[in-house]
């Protein structure tokens, strides 16, 4: 009974901190529309700030509260929905989902950067750690009585907030019919930035009351992952009820409390099993979800896509297999790895490109299933042993299809409802598969055969796979330039594939059902039949990228596959193009390997040149943040880099010697780093700036292709407004347009005019300051 | 027997009850009005009778068989097919894609193919859409885009159209040539059920029409009987002289 007690208490608390959490979450999704996945970041940075200024610099608790609480949270709220979130709108959900993204991605890496992880940091409860309470024979500590009251207050608060002030309703409404509460004459825009600032208020709260009450111990991203713990807690109100969200958080918080008190100390993955609690219980609450409701809204959002035809992109294809090729001889073979890695994401990546950039679906968890068809090849698949093993191509039929299994089991309960809940489902799988699966690596015996086997260790290391390459006949991908160019056949044929398939008949339901999904099942489209069909497709897609990525790392770890992985994939894709393959070729490899290539460049650079130490270490950090940065940005360019490229390209179809000149310079280029004349960083950045600079270059050799010959004329005939009267004739006509823009009285300057004098002069004063006040009418 | 048939068919949004025990029938070969005052529950009844919205009560049988219970795309596939108030086209595609788009869902569906790059050329032609097939939908006037609605409906091969405002923001011109449209596709034998508020094309087009206002049915009957009859006339037409 002793023990029952003390674990209800605990567990009320633990509720108590994920329904503030939690209801801050609810309130920034009803009120703005934006699913804020970036929430856990925002109590993970508010927490880091109260350790800083309460415990390194030991200001005051009340303070130190003030300071973070008052001031930091809701100041932080207000600059994100101005600087960023206002500028959603008219975007498709991906896009909002990745910016939240790329938001806790970019506060991540500086919190990281502010806050040396390699420190440890520990933050103590208020009033101390041996300020305790008895309460019927448990002993609680006062900092748990204040979370819970402070739980047990916002609970009530926003409750009384939602249904009896003029505000609360309206914020209620404000999703559901923004023009409506126009009509009334409420603000929604201003209400979104009140909901953005009072969530990220409570996110800040949140952070600080859970630290303590979980060990202490501030470590980043178990602190950013710890909150998105409170997405099942929102789960349970369907995103929408606080009072309903509070119940799903104290369900939570009770039953890891309980899971803890109750289940066998001995087994090793009871742990594991208490911090995916929170993961499974939101896959449980996606199965018992009411179907979405089909409504119509066709809008027109401000994504874009071209659509290459088969030929075109079989020519791209062949292009790419050749500069791969070329780029190979450029490198040195530790290089030459790397970019096999990044072409290996490429592929995971053009998992996206079909799932999200064709049927508008969204999975935040593709390595995940990577994951999954490399634990399925690792156990089946290898053969030999040491410099001999090698992997057959059966086994990685198997790891593929498994992948596409459980990515259909995974997609099934959520396909039912709206996108979103798609994507939640796929990040719950995310995390529990690194959390608990992949952590397992104790041997099991399976019941029947008597095998002995342990999912995720090999002879080399607790918890990683040794994955040695495929071996076909005579094609052995041992060879490091042999696995390059494969991955790339293999990038090459899923693309090819994936335009053909936007091309058919099944690309074109996918198009539609993307677009408007209620026109769709008017049409006798079965919704949930395709988006799982889809889903498997991706799935597949993604399993067989993760599983050649594994083997290009030659042996990986769970770390390979945590869930911030996946979602910087899915970042970075978006914002090269999700609509184009070609986005997902760069995205996948500038995820893989570019950003870590220039982040450990200027790490490099940092160490040899002692004496520009501190700026090489300041650029490096840049660069870590600099993919979140640019997927904040992805709000103003929501069709991606490449959407941006190709429009820009377009127009130099008609300049045939502007392409011609500018791959002459780039074979130029590539010969001089070829012969050592140039090194390889000179040659990336020369080709980008050519790549970037040619349509520039084109406008200016070639404006005929650019312009129809109307506008080139008139761009010929128009002269600057202060040139005019000097490149131009002095005309009556010129002195009369003049005084109108100034707002002169035409009639009475020309009258005075005329008599010459002094008293003209005094006329036209007077008639001035009368003409400049009717200018504003 | 009518072809598709609401049974005391209720909707309640909270305690507002936006369809109040509506019963409505839909012949082949004529074309049905169903007119009224903006909310008068109209697109509500179009949505439950396509399966968008569940009722609170009543049934909805098509061709005899009760399909209250089935899915949205059970129900086209058995031949039920409409338009939307508020556009709902495939705003990625072609106006030939979205035509086309119809016959691949339709031939993913059912056995037995059609040819869709020749079915949807006869529809666009059918359609007037011919000269715009290649444009994007999204740039196209909203008067051609309920007509690109229609052919999209058209390509399911439906038995049942239902078309929820389509003349507006068409121009006097485009609502004749609809006008002549639907008269010709209920003369194939089509069954056509037209929500529309102009009440000129609904005068020219309908053989029956039914009156509903504050979800429930306050008048039924001719053109002519419609015209003159002082429910309606109070509710919604306003003076016969207005009409004319």
């Amino acid at each position: 009974m002793h023990l029952f007690l003390t674990y209800t208490i605990f567990g009320l608390v633990l509720g108590g901190v994920y329904g503030i959490a939690a209801s801050g979450l609810v309130l920034t999704y009803n009120t703005s529309g934006i699913f804020n996945f970036a929430h856990g970041a925002e109590a993970m940075l508010g927490a880091f700030l109260y350790w800083e200024v309460r415990f390194n610099l030991h200001w005051p608790a009340p303070i130190a509260l003030i300071a973070v609480l008052g001031v930091f949270g809701p100041l932080m709220g207000g600059f994100l929905y101005v600087a960023i979130m206002r500028g959603l709108r008219n975007t498709a959900e991906v896009t909002k989902i990745v910016v939240t993204v790329a938001l806790m991605l970019g506060m991540l890496y500086l919190s990281q950067w502010v806050w040396n992880p390699v420190t440890p940091r520990t933050e103590q409860q208020f009033f101390g750690p041996r300020s305790n309470v008895h309460i019927f024979g448990a002993q609680v500590s006062t900092h748990e009585l204040i979370a819970l009251g402070v739980a047990v207050a916002i609970a009530v608060g926003l409750r009384l907030l939602f249904y009896r002030t003029r505000v609360g309703v309206a914020m209620r409404g404000a999703v559901d019919d923004p023009n409506l509460l126009e009509l009334n004459g409420l603000n929604p825009q201003r209400l979104a930035a009140l909901s953005w600032v009072m969530g990220a208020f409570l996110a800040v709260l949140a952070g600080i009351l859970v630290t303590p009450i979980s060990g202490g111990a501030l470590e980043a991203n178990a602190l950013t992952l710890l909150i998105i713990d409170a997405f099942a807690a929102a789960m349970f109100g369907r995103l929408r009820s606080v009072p309903r969200t509070f119940v799903g958080a104290l369900v939570l918080g009770l039953a890891a409390n309980y899971v803890l008190a109750y289940f066998p100390k001995t087994w090793q993955w009871t742990s594991d099993f208490r911090i995916s609690l929170p993961m499974i219980i939101l896959f449980a609450v996606l199965i018992v979800l009411p179907q979405s409701r089909l409504r119509g809204a066709a809008l027109r959002t401000r994504e874009r896509a071209h659509l290459p035809t088969v030929r075109t992109a079989v020519l791209a294809g062949a292009a790419l297999v050749a500069i791969v090729v070329l780029l190979r001889q450029l490198m040195v073979d530790s290089d030459v790895t790397t970019l096999t890695i990044g072409m290996c994401f490429a592929i995971i990546a053009l998992s996206l490109t079909l799932l999200t950039g064709y049927a508008g679906e969204i999975n935040l968890a593709a390595v995940s299933f990577g994951a999954i068809g490399t634990l399925i090849v690792f156990h089946l698949g290898i053969v030999g042993h040491g410099q001999a093993a090698r992997t057959e191509v059966w086994a990685v039929v198997c790891g593929v299809a498994t992948a596409a299994a459980v990515g259909g089991l995974i997609a099934l309960p959520a396909l039912r409802l709206r996108g979103l809940y798609l994507g939640l489902a796929t990040m719950a799988f995310g995390v529990f598969l690194t959390d608990m699966i992949l952590m397992d690596v104790n041997p099991h015996k399976l019941p029947l055969l008597h095998t002995k086997f342990s999912l995720f260790s090999s002879g080399a290391g607790i918890g990683s796979l040794i994955m040695p390459a495929i071996k076909v006949g005579p094609l052995d991908l041992h060879d490091g330039t042999t696995f390059l160019v494969s991955a790339t056949v293999v990038f090459v044929l899923i693309g090819i594939g994936l335009i053909a398939l936007r091309n058919s008949s099944y690309g074109r339901r996918l198009t539609a059902m993307k677009d408007s999904p209620a026109a769709s099942a008017t049409l006798g489209q079965n919704l949930v039949k395709l988006k799982l069909s889809v889903f498997m497709l991706s799935a597949a897609i993604a399993g067989l990228g993760g599983i050649l990525m594994a083997q290009a790392y030659g042996s990986v770890t769970s770390d390979n596959f945590i869930i911030f992985i996946s979602l910087s994939l899915m970042m970075l894709t978006v914002v090269f193009g999700i609509g184009y393959v070609s986005g997902a070729l760069l995205g996948g490899v500038m995820s893989g390997v570019g950003f870590a290539l220039v982040v450990a460049t200027f790490n490099s650079l940092a160490e040899h040149h002692a004496s520009f130490h501190g700026l090489y270490a300041t650029l490096a950090h840049i660069a870590a943040v600099s993919p979140a940065l640019i997927g904040i940005g992805v709000g103003r360019s929501p069709s991606g880099a490449v959407h941006d490229i190709i429009e820009s390209y377009r127009p130099l179809r008609n300049a045939r010697p502007v392409i011609v000149g500018g791959v002459a310079l780039e074979a130029l280029l590539y010969a001089l780093a070829l012969a050592g004349v140039l090194t390889n960083w000179w040659f990336a950045i020369l080709t980008i700036a050519l790549v970037l600079l040619l349509p520039v270059i084109g406008q200016m050799a070639a404006p005929a292709a650019f312009y129809a010959p109307e506008q080139l004329a008139e761009m010929r005939a128009r002269v600057p407004i202060e040139l005019q009267g000097i490149d131009t004739a002095y005309t009556p006509e010129l002195r009369d347009a003049l005084d109108r823009s100034l707002g002169i009285d035409t009639t009475a300057s020309v009258g005075t005019g005329g008599n010459g004098g002094t008293g003209g002069n005094g006329d036209v004063v007077a008639a001035a300051p009368e003409g400049a006040s009717r200018a504003p009418a | 027997m009518p072809l598709l048939e609401t049974q005391g068919v209720t909707v309640r949004f909270g305690g507002n009850v936006a369809v109040d025990d509506v019963s409505l029938g839909v012949e082949p070969g004529v074309v049905t009005g169903l007119i009224g005052p903006n909310g008068a529950g109209k697109t509500t009844l179009f949505n439950v009778i396509t399966g968008l919205q569940k009722p609170a009560r009543g049934r909805v049988l098509l061709a005899g068989e009760d399909i209250t219970a089935l899915p949205p795309y059970k129900r086209a596939q058995r031949g039920l097919a409409r338009t939307f108030q508020r556009l709902e086209l495939f705003l990625s595609l072609s106006v030939r894609d979205n035509v086309r788009v119809a016959g691949d869902v339709r031939n993913a569906s059912r056995h037995g193919r059609v040819n869709v790059d020749a079915e949807a050329d006869r529809i666009l032609e059918l359609t007037g859409l011919t000269d715009v097939a290649e444009r994007d939908v999204a740039d196209i006037p909203t008067g051609r885009a309920r007509v690109v609605e229609l052919a999209r409906a058209l390509m399911t091969e439906p038995s049942v159209v239902l078309l929820d405002e389509p003349a507006s923001g068409q121009t006097e011109q485009e609502t004749r040539a609809f006008g002549e449209l639907l008269t010709r596709l209920a003369g194939d034998g089509l069954a056509v059920c037209l929500v529309e508020h102009d009440v000129g094309l609904v005068m020219q087009v309908c053989s029956t029409i039914t009156v509903l206002d504050y979800g429930a049915v306050i008048a039924r009957g001719t053109p002519e009987e419609i015209r003159v009859d002082p429910a309606v006339i109070d509710a919604y037409l306003g003076t016969p002289e207005g009409v004319a």
